[in-house]
Parts: structure tokens; C-alpha cells; sequence
């Protein structure tokens, strides 16, 4: 009951013009730098942290709040309409998304993503409203040995999901792994498989090894397809937003979406990332359609934004009841708080409670803003694609460039980028699966750092990580899944070899 | 073809990994060194790997139903892409020289004769249009300084 | 189809056309503005600040700050460029090979050390670049969570002590200024410890709130909440003196309590060497008043850091102290090879 006043005070402050336009702005600039590949929320914070010194700590926070969920609502766009996905949480919405964008559905695609992101969102916001102080105590229970038993445990998961060959998806796995070795040793600071690059020593940047293999690798195969090229996509406006069928579809992988991404969003790390792929393979398992999955269906790309989307907003629990991030987004936010001398964190709600309300009620209002801002874009955006494609290639490849640039301000990077793009087309040409590349090399410092401190933190023996309880269980799940795909895909490979000798 | 050689290629990756792996030091389990996961991971990398090569060579009997595909398969224009990625090459050096504004225009113009857009007048609006409009928005607005 | 290649062709032509002109421009209209005689207007365009670190973390927020404080003393705008990687090696190389005219200066920090102390040919920032200023230090905290068994550094060392290797100590960046403390103290106390590198403070803060591990070596910002919340318990922290903000005015040195030690992390600004004298005392002038601003003060303590000035001659003393103990100490716990 009082939270429900202390709610309803707080959306009061928010509705002040003032804060409201600072709401505004903030989702604006939010869904802007999520749509531009590469900028994310650290672009978008760099760039109001300045202009927010001279407003009052509420404003300023209100705006920041804007920016964080409307970076995530970003996201998907590029995913969707170029296959450029702009951070780790939107690699699962390419694989059935741009599939959806080539056959002329990039519309129904971007407008369930902006509903689902709103549903979830909003799910996930009441789950921080009315349980954060409960959550995030639980939260903590996760050290080292948990995060490295997660990223295991979602690894194998990805196995199961991605790709025709799960042997090829984790030798994938393995190559992203290695690729995420390169640079600085997160325990010791000794520079490893660097060959001597001084600008290899801070590692590759995820963003710069993922908009390579995706975007660039699926421009350059879009060039050198003369036959499609002539072709450009027609549509008429009508066909721009889903129909009732898709969203039928796509409603209860929303719903399972939201409840899913809340609550692994809760674990640490790479939550967010995790809840989108299994997200995907609940949607695909449940799926009356499996034979649309890979071909653009919907519920690939309704489900896995959900999940982002709550996932985002549960990264808040620990943010808001503890003043611990716990993803890099978060950090970028804490210190956006701090500067205005904001500490968020348990004492937040009990000296500064309105504050603290009209934080959680910006982010009601922000998801709102959002979907109204959205659904509109979406006929803008769905609408670019009707330029001729070979107009496109080119204007996306320098946009992409643009972007990789802006990351950290160095054209090394962009060597790389293109670097990637070329051996993201040879891999795709040689039919290998790009998605757990890119997932692998994503969770690849989380599982090292993991499995490096929990075997500190379990004194050296394998056997006392496995008898913690969550990470423990984990694992075992993990293993268990492992073992049942590795002796499934012998026994289809026999019975395949059977039907070939009959 | 392609899947063979690059199925080779992942092999001698692998090795080539490993290789470097060890030289870095292994620790112990208590206190695990530097290449500890390396050489965990280049390990099962060099396994999988090789597992994946001899499955894709032996799969022999499948080269009809490839051949097939192959033939459906759009032809590639090699010489496009090609052109389409000494672009981008130039572009990257270009930038550190002329700026971004300059840069980006050329290439733009460049590109899109690649991409055999018919005339002047529309790759040069298009480019004009692309650079200028990036410029607003990522300097301008974002504030992010490009070079 | 030759038509099209002549045509693509012409195109490239063009570009390294432009490409060349582009390049002669460029340095057609830097040259007489470094060439100016005697006089020396300083500064008379936009000013730029490298930042060798990602924007959002302390030394960006700092650099920010000075920035905007700057830019009231010199009259110009200062425009902060990131440019992170390589632990501050990136940025710090390219403020050294930038034109020493005053229009290109950096923030320099401890990781500078961290990156050249552990290099084969390390390069030596404290002569390689000028140092300007110092704006700000901060002292690093051991803290245990308020409900453990241990309330005062005594009960910590001497259970330590009685169970070796039991303790794991969280800290953030190997090489860097937490985990000095963690070495100094592990050294100074004799005692057996496991030390566990988290990436950033508020990871090693939830670890060390979970019970994953039994203590932290952070900076007071990292902590200042807990306290706060009376969720965690400081034993004792490595500066000279004690902190003035009151959560902490409580903490006593660990030098107080007979263990002589001090690690303090800094965060200061240079410029690359042999600037004309003139735009030097410019900008010297400009930080001092800068850094003492009760603004820029106050904007500092909000960052969790204290600020303090020193002139460049004490900055530079103090830089190449803080580069031979990490030298030495890092060499004696067999980090540096």
C-alpha cells in the first residue's frame, strides 16, 4: 500500500514540465545512440554527463534513466533491418529478425520488439518496485564460482540452439573464447596473444569483433550477389506493422519473455546476454511453427527483446538496493549518479525516499515514452530498407565505420572491423554459425575471471566449486544437457548412417 | 571447398594457440597462472577442430546433393568485392589524412560506383548527403570527435 | 565493362588526389600559428585533453571536471577526447608524441606506472611527458563485512596469522594502486594471504557482501555507501593521514597502528615535453588556481577523491618515487619478471 502512494508521489515529481522534458530527452538520446551501431550508453552518457551539471540531481537522474532503457529499446533496429547487432543482448534477435527483415517483415519484426520491450520492461520494473530489497540480498549470493558456472551453463545452452551442427557451434564457442585471451590477462596484466600490437593489449572490443562478422561480413556477401541486387523490398505501408496472426504469435513469448529475462537478468554479468538465448530456445522448443525457426520467425524475435528489455530493467534491483552494477551499463549510470552526489544503495530509499520514487516512477513513464516514440519510428525505419540496395551498402558501411570509430576514438579499430567483416563472410561461405563466435568471445572473460577467483576463492579444488549449492547445481545442469546433446547427435548420426547403408 | 580449407585453417589455428598457450605460465589449480584457460580452452579448440576436419572430409557421399547447391548458388562477383573492400582500406587511411568530411565523401562516391549506381548526380547527393549528415549527428550532437 | 573499371579507376585517382591535398593543408595551416615570434598568444584556440581512459570511470569524471574549470582560466574551450586501451599506454603515447604547444595536454594517473613498470623497454612517463599538476589523491581501504568475526585490524592480522592462505583479499587491477596496498600490506604484516583481482570496485564490494571472500583492499569511494549503511567495517586505510570525511574520520592509518606502510593513488595532468617556457607557466598557473577552486574542490570530493595541489617540481618528485616502489615491490612479490 505505501508503495503504491510512495509510487504514485513519486510519478507526481515526474510529471513536473521540467523533469518531464528531461524524461524526454533522455529516452530520446537513449533510442538514438542504441540505434546508431556502436554508440550504446556509454556514448550517450559521455555525452550528458557535461551538459547535466547545471540540473538538480532528480532531473539529472530522471534523464540518465531515460537513456538506459532507451539504449535497449535501440538495440534491436540494426539487429533487425542490417543484422548489425549493437550489443551482446541483440545477437539472438539477428538470427530471426533479419530473416524477417528479408522477406519484407522488418515492420512486424521492429514493432513486437518495441511491444514486447514495452510489456517486459514494464514487467520488469513492477518486479523492481515491489521486490528489489528482497532480490538483490539474493543477488548477492552469486560470487565468482556462480558467474563462471552461469556462462557455462548458457554456453551449453547455446549449443543446443544455434546452428544445424552443434560440433561446429562450440568449436565456434572455443574460437571465441580464444579471441576474448587476446590482450591483457584479467588476473596478472601479462599481455597475451597480442604478437606484439600494442593496441590489441585492452583486448578486442565485443562491439568491434560483432558489427564485423555481422554487418560488415553481411555487406560485403550482399555485394558480391549480383542477382539480388537489382531487387529492393516493396512493401506497402499497411504491411509496415504485424498482423493480428503475428501478434498472436508473439504475445505469450512476450509475457515468457519478460518473466525470463527478469530473472536471470538478476544474475550478474552477462544475465542480460544469457536470458535472450534462452529465451529463444524456450520460444523454439514451445513453437508450433518449428519449421519457421532460422526462416524469420516471429516468436525469435517477440521472445529474446523481452527478455533484454526486463533483463535491463532487473540490472537495476542491484544498482538501486545495493549501488552495485552489475553490468557495465549500470557502472556508466552509478557514475552518473555520483557525480551529482547521488549514492544509490540501501540508504538511498531511507534518507532520500523521493527521490528514490521518482526514479522508479521515471522508469514507468520511460517505458511509455518509449513505446509511443517507437511505434512510429518503426514505419521511418522499415522505410529505409525501400532504398535501393546497392544505395544502402554503402551508406550502412560507413555508418558502421562511424560508429566503430566513436567507440574509443581509434582507427585501429576500424582495421579490425573490416578485418572481421571479411572473415565473417569467408566463415558464413564455409557454412560456419557466427552467432556462438560472438556469444563465445562475450562470455569469455566472464568464465575466466570466474573460474580464475572461484578456484582461488575454493582453495585449488574443482570438487569444492562443484559443492557450492548454486554453482554446484549449475554445472550439473550444465553437464547433464551437455551429455544428452552429445549422445543425441550420435544417435541421429547412426541412424542417419543406417538410413544412407538401407 | 571453401568449408574443407577453412575447416583446415580452424585446425592449425587451434595448434598454433595451444602452441603460444604454453608458453605462457600454467600456474597451479590454487593459484592459476596466465594460461591456465588458454590452454584449457585452446586444448578442447585443437580437439574440436579436429574432430570437425575429418567429419567434413569424410562427408563424401554427401558431394552431390553440395554440387547441386553450388550450382544454384548465385555466382559471386569476386572483383566487386574486392574493389568494395580496397575502399574501405583506403578509407580508413584517408581518414587520418583529409578528416572525416572529405574522407567519407570520396569513399561514399567510390563505393557507390562499385555498387554500380547508375550517374553522378545521385552518388554524389547520396554521398554529399551521408557524410554531412553523420558529421551533425555524431559531432554535433553526439559529441563524439571524429577525426 | 571497361568503362566501368576506367571509371572506378579515375575515382581512386581522385581520392589519392584529394588524399595528398588534404595532407598538405593540413600542415600548410598548423605551421605559422607554431612559428609565431616572441609573442606567444596562448591560448587562442580550443584546447585538447586526452584522457587515456574510458569516459565514466574516476580519471574521465575527473578529467571532466578540470576541464570545465579550466576553461575559466584559460578563456578557451577544453574539449576531452578518450583515448582508452592499452591501460593508459594509448593515450599516454599519444600525448607524448603530440605537438608540445600547449593545445594538446592529458591527464596522467597511476596506471601509467602499472603500464610502464611491467613492460620489457618500459617507457618512463615522469621524463617522458611534463608533469603540470597534481589535482587529486585517495587512499586505499581494508574493509571486512560489519558481521564477521573481526572488528579491529589486530583480530584480522592475528587470524591471519593462525589459519595461512585462509584469507582471500579482493582488489581491483593487478599492478595497480589496490593491489600495492594489498602486497605492502601483506608484506609489512608477514602474513599469508590470497589475493583475488576483481575487474572494478563494486564487483569485489559484492563479493566481499556475499562472504565469497573475507576482505577488500578499495578506494574510499567504493565503500563510502556500506559504511554509511554500516554493512561493512573499515580496519584501517594506507595514507599518510586520516580522511576528512566523517564516514571515515574513525579509520586509523595503518602507519598509526605500527605498520609502516602508506600507498596513496594519484591523479594528475601533463602536457608532452619542451613546451615554450611561456605556455608552461600559462597552464601551471591555470591548474593551480583550477585545482584550488572551492568548485572544482567540492566537484573533486564528490568524486570520492581529496584534491590536492602540488607544483610540477613536486608532482615529478613524486611520480618517480611512486615508479620505483612499484618497481621494487612488485619485483619483490615476483610480479615483475
Amino acid at each position: 500500500m505505501s508503495t503504491v502512494s510512495s509510487l504514485l508521489s513519486g510519478m507526481a515529481a515526474v510529471m513536473t514540465p521540467t523533469n518531464f522534458i528531461a524524461s524526454i530527452i533522455g529516452v530520446l538520446i537513449g533510442t538514438l545512440t542504441g540505434v546508431l551501431p556502436g554508440l550504446g550508453i556509454t556514448g550517450a552518457l559521455a555525452l550528458l554527463l557535461p551538459a547535466s551539471y547545471g540540473l538538480s540531481p532528480a532531473t539529472a537522474m530522471i534523464m540518465f534513466c531515460g537513456v538506459y532503457y532507451g539504449a535497449m529499446y535501440g538495440g534491436s533496429t540494426t539487429s533487425i533491418l542490417v543484422n548489425i547487432p549493437g550489443e551482446g543482448a541483440s545477437v539472438v534477435t539477428c538470427i530471426e529478425g533479419y530473416e524477417m527483415a528479408k522477406k519484407g517483415r522488418a515492420g512486424a519484426a521492429l514493432a513486437v520488439a518495441a511491444i514486447g520491450s514495452f510489456i517486459a520492461g514494464t514487467m520488469g520494473t513492477v518486479g523492481l518496485t515491489f521486490f528489489a530489497p528482497m532480490l538483490a540480498k539474493a543477488a548477492l549470493a552469486f560470487g565468482p564460482p556462480e558467474y563462471f558456472a552461469i556462462a557455462i551453463l548458457g554456453l551449453v545452452l547455446l549449443f543446443n540452439i544455434s546452428g544445424k551442427s552443434p560440433l561446429k557451434s562450440a568449436l565456434m564457442v572455443m574460437i571465441g573464447l580464444m579471441v576474448g585471451t587476446i590482450g591483457f590477462d584479467p588476473m596478472t596484466g601479462v599481455s597475451r596473444f597480442t604478437m606484439g600490437i600494442i593496441n590489441l593489449e585492452d583486448g578486442i572490443e565485443f562491439i568491434i569483433f560483432t558489427m564485423g562478422l555481422y554487418g560488415v561480413g553481411e555487406i560485403l556477401a550482399s555485394i558480391c550477389k549480383p542477382e539480388e541486387q537489382g531487387e529492393m523490398m516493396k512493401f506497402k505501408f499497411r504491411d509496415l506493422y504485424p498482423n493480428r496472426e503475428e501478434l498472436k504469435r508473439s504475445l505469450p513469448a512476450m509475457f515468457r519473455g519478460g518473466i525470463l529475462g527478469f530473472l536471470i537478468g538478476l544474475m550478474p554479468g552477462p544475465g542480460m546476454t544469457i536470458s535472450t538465448f534462452v529465451s529463444y530456445a524456450v520460444e523454439k522448443r514451445l513453437s508450433k511453427h518449428p519449421e519457421e525457426w532460422g526462416h524469420g520467425a516471429i516468436e525469435g524475435v517477440a521472445g529474446p527483446e523481452s527478455a533484454n528489455n526486463a533483463a535491463n530493467a532487473a540490472q537495476m534491483v542491484p544498482l538501486l538496493s545495493l549501488g552495485l552494477p552489475f553490468n557495465s551499463s549500470g557502472a556508466l549510470l552509478l557514475a552518473g549518479f555520483m557525480i551529482h552526489g547521488v549514492a544509490p544503495g540501501p540508504m538511498l530509499m531511507s534518507t532520500n525516499p523521493d527521490l528514490f520514487w521518482a526514479i522508479i516512477a521515471s522508469l514507468y513513464i520511460g517505458n511509455v515514452l518509449l513505446l509511443i516514440i517507437n511505434l512510429p519510428l518503426v514505419g521511418v525505419f522499415a522505410s529505409l530498407l525501400k532504398i535501393p540496395i546497392n544505395i544502402l551498402l554503402p551508406i550502412v558501411m560507413v555508418i558502421t565505420f562511424t560508429g566503430a570509430y566513436a567507440i574509443n576514438n581509434s582507427l585501429f579499430d576500424l582495421g579490425l572491423l573490416l578485418l572481421f567483416g571479411v572473415l565473417g563472410f569467408i566463415l558464413k561461405q564455409a557454412k560456419f554459425d557466427l552467432a556462438p563466435l560472438v556469444i563465445g568471445m562475450f562470455l569469455g572473460s566472464t568464465i575466466e575471471k570466474g573460474l580464475v577467483q572461484g578456484m582461488i576463492i575454493s582453495n585449488g579444488s574443482f570438487m569444492t566449486l562443484l559443492s557450492r549449492p548454486l554453482a554446484g547445481t549449475m554445472l550439473k545442469i550444465g553437464l547433464a544437457v551437455l551429455l544428452f546433446s552429445i549422445l543425441r547427435s550420435i544417435y541421429r548420426a547412426m541412424k542417419a548412417r543406417k538410413a544412407a547403408v538401407v | 571447398m571453401l568449408e574443407k580449407a577453412v575447416s583446415g585453417a580452424l585446425v592449425i589455428i587451434s595448434i598454433a594457440y595451444l602452441y603460444m598457450a604454453k608458453g605462457l605460465s600454467f600456474g597451479s589449480a590454487s593459484q592459476p597462472g596466465v594460461g591456465f584457460m588458454p590452454t584449457i580452452v585452446g586444448a578442447m579448440a585443437v580437439v574440436l577442430s579436429i574432430i570437425n576436419f575429418i567429419s567434413v572430409m569424410l562427408k563424401k557421399d554427401n558431394k552431390k546433393a553440395n554440387k547441386k547447391d553450388d550450382d544454384t548458388a548465385p555466382k559471386m562477383d569476386i572483383i566487386k568485392l574486392v574493389k568494395f573492400v580496397a575502399g574501405c582500406i583506403v578509407y580508413v587511411f584517408m581518414l587520418d589524412y583529409t578528416g572525416f568530411l572529405i574522407a567519407t565523401f570520396v569513399v561514399m562516391v567510390y563505393l557507390l560506383k562499385v555498387t554500380e549506381v547508375q550517374g553522378w548526380v545521385l552518388p554524389v547527393i547520396v554521398s554529399a548527403g551521408t557524410s554531412l549528415g553523420f558529421y551533425i549527428v555524431f559531432e554535433k550532437m553526439l559529441g563524439v570527435l571524429l577525426p | 565493362m571497361k568503362k566501368k573499371a576506367f571509371v572506378s579507376l579515375t575515382v581512386l585517382m581522385l581520392v589519392l588526389a584529394m588524399a595528398l591535398t588534404g595532407c598538405g593543408g593540413n600542415s600548410n595551416s598548423t605551421e605559422p600559428q607554431g612559428q609565431d615570434k616572441n609573442e606567444i598568444k596562448y591560448p587562442e584556440r580550443p584546447i585538447t585533453m586526452i584522457i587515456p581512459n574510458s569516459p565514466g570511470g574516476s580519471t574521465d569524471l575527473l578529467g571532466r571536471t578540470v576541464a570545465k574549470g579550466l576553461e575559466k582560466y584559460l578563456g578557451q574551450p577544453v574539449i576531452v577526447q578518450n583515448k582508452p586501451g592499452g591501460s593508459t599506454t594509448i593515450g599516454a603515447n599519444e600525448l607524448m608524441n603530440s605537438k608540445p604547444d600547449g593545445y594538446t595536454i592529458g591527464s596522467v594517473n597511476t596506471g601509467m606506472i602499472t603500464s610502464s613498470v611491467f613492460k620489457k623497454s618500459p617507457t618512463n612517463y615522469a621524463q617522458e611527458l611534463e608533469p603540470i599538476a597534481l589535482a587529486a589523491i585517495s587512499p586505499q581501504i581494508l574493509a571486512v563485512k560489519s558481521d564477521s568475526e573481526w572488528k579491529t585490524l589486530d583480530e584480522f592480522i592475528k587470524y591471519a596469522k593462525a589459519n595461512p592462505g585462509k584469507i582471500k583479499i579482493g582488489h581491483t587491477s593487478v599492478g595497480g594502486s589496490t593491489h600495492m596496498a594489498t602486497a605492502l600490506f601483506e608484506k609489512t604484516t608477514g602474513i599469508e594471504i590470497e589475493d583475488v583481482t576483481f575487474d572494478g570496485g563494486s564487483n569485489a564490494v559484492a563479493a566481499l557482501l556475499g562472504g565469497h571472500i573475507q576482505a577488500a583492499m578499495l578506494s574510499p569511494v567504493d565503500f563510502k555507501q556500506f559504511m554509511e549503511s554500516k554493512q561493512v567495517t573499515a580496519l584501517a586505510e594506507t595514507g599518510e593521514e586520516r580522511i576528512d570525511d566523517p564516514v571515515y574520520k574513525d579509520v586509523p592509518t595503518f602507519k598509526e597502528l605500527g605498520y609502516d606502510f602508506s600507498e596513496i593513488l594519484w591523479q594528475g595532468f601533463g602536457a608532452p615535453k619542451n613546451m615554450p617556457e611561456e605556455v608552461k607557466q600559462k597552464l601551471v598557473e591555470a591548474f593551480e588556481k583550477t585545482v584550488n577552486d572551492p568548485e572544482v574542490k567540492q566537484a573533486i570530493v564528490d568524486l570520492g577523491l581529496t584534491p590536492k595541489y602540488s607544483t610540477p617540481e613536486e608532482f615529478k618528485k613524486m611520480w618517480l618515487e611512486t615508479q620505483d616502489k612499484y618497481k621494487e615491490v612488485f619485483t619483490e612479490i615476483g610480479l615483475i619478471k
